[in-house]
């Protein structure tokens, strides 16, 4: 139960943990206590102003908000086509998802990190070349599927390491959230989709397990984003643009 | 309800109910907890007491006092005697009317 004392802010942990603790340890709470704990943590994130810090503009939590939508639709879009109504139209929901996906990642920001930005840009792009270009010309078959997949991988890598970028997190949980959210799904549905594994190429469960994580990967850190603020130009580091003004 | 604790949103019932328990006396947040179950029937989840507690330290309303090993009490202030009494004022007030309009034309 205490783990759930982690979600709240630092200034608030500081301030209130201990106590907060020791309540816990004399009345211990069940599955209505620990929902009420959660939400005590998401209203700390948003009212830091009740600890001594500054309340963020709402602007900040819009990029949060963004991703947070984006992987929601991501993921109701694939539990709908895939468990509900295949037959539907389903283009739209994915393609306001990754326009949602694109716009969380605003030009100012990704100026400021330059050389780590650029070259997820280049990865995108080679999905793109991949995925567009080079199936063409391979025909179909094993040369088709493998850069059709490599090209979608490269792609929804790219996109994550931008958010991820984006929403503050460091190096090691990046890779972390590549391994679980596509690599991991990738490496174990990839063979069934392809008809090179046990079960039915194409079929549902695995094409689940290929992209719903990535939903759920955007969703959370949609939320982190959300809930501590997105970092703004002023606290990337390094950052170009930002200069010095001489008092006056 | 009084603008003081109307402001505090869906922390305003649990607000007054934490007013209340502290009007006779400083406690810790279990005691309030267990006292607030006791006075209005139903339990009082760590977030939302927490988040209530914050909301009225912030205002002036309360004060948090030496920690107890890992207990901190809190008291009443001054101001939120007077938010608690205008409260209660108000509430009471209410109750009358309510109550006044029930006898004279009862269903």
């Amino acid at each position: 139960m205490s783990r759930l004392l982690r979600l709240y802010p630092a200034a608030w942990r500081e301030r209130y943990e201990p106590e907060l603790l020791g309540l816990l340890h004399d009345r211990p709470v069940r599955l209505r206590g620990s929902v009420d704990v959660v939400l005590g943590a998401i209203d700390a994130h948003l009212h830091p102003e009740l600890i001594g810090g500054t309340r963020q503009p709402w602007t900040h939590r819009l990029p949060g908000l963004l991703a947070m939508t984006a992987g929601l639709i991501w993921s109701w879009f694939w539990l709908r086509a895939l468990l509900v109504a295949p037959d539907e139209e389903w283009g739209d929901s994915i393609g306001l998802a990754v326009m949602l996906m694109l716009i969380t990642v605003p030009g100012d920001y990704m100026a400021a990190y330059g050389r780590r930005i650029g070259i997820t840009l280049a990865a995108i792009g080679a999905g793109v070349f991949l995925g567009r270009a080079l199936p063409w010309s391979v025909g179909d078959g094993l040369l088709n599927f493998a850069a059709g997949a490599t090209a979608w991988l490269l792609i929804a890598a790219g996109m994550l390491t931008l958010v991820a970028v984006r929403a503050g997190i460091g190096p090691a949980a990046r890779w972390f959230l590549l391994a679980v959210a596509l690599l991991v799904p990738a490496t174990i549905a990839i063979p069934v989709l392809g008809g090179f594994g046990p079960g039915d190429p194409g079929g549902a469960p695995a094409m689940l397990i290929a992209v719903l994580p990535y939903g759920i990967a955007w969703t959370l850190i949609g939320l982190h984003m959300t809930l501590r603020g997105s970092a703004t130009i002023h606290d990337a580091p390094s950052s170009p643009r930002v200069t010095e003004v001489p008092a006056t | 309800m009084t603008n003081a604790l109307g402001e505090l949103g869906r922390f305003a019932e649990p607000a007054l109910y934490i007013l209340v328990s502290l009007s006779d006396g400083p406690k810790h947040g279990y005691a309030i907890m267990t006292d607030v179950e006791a006075v209005s029937g139903s339990p009082m989840g760590p977030g939302t007491l927490y988040g209530a507690l914050a909301r009225l330290e912030r205002r002036g309303m309360i004060e948090a006092l030496e920690p107890e090993e890992r207990r901190r009490p809190y008291r009443l202030t001054a101001l939120g005697a007077t938010t608690l009494q205008a409260q209660l004022m108000q509430l009471n007030s209410f109750v009358r009317t309510g109550l006044g309009r029930l006898e004279r034309n009862p269903s």
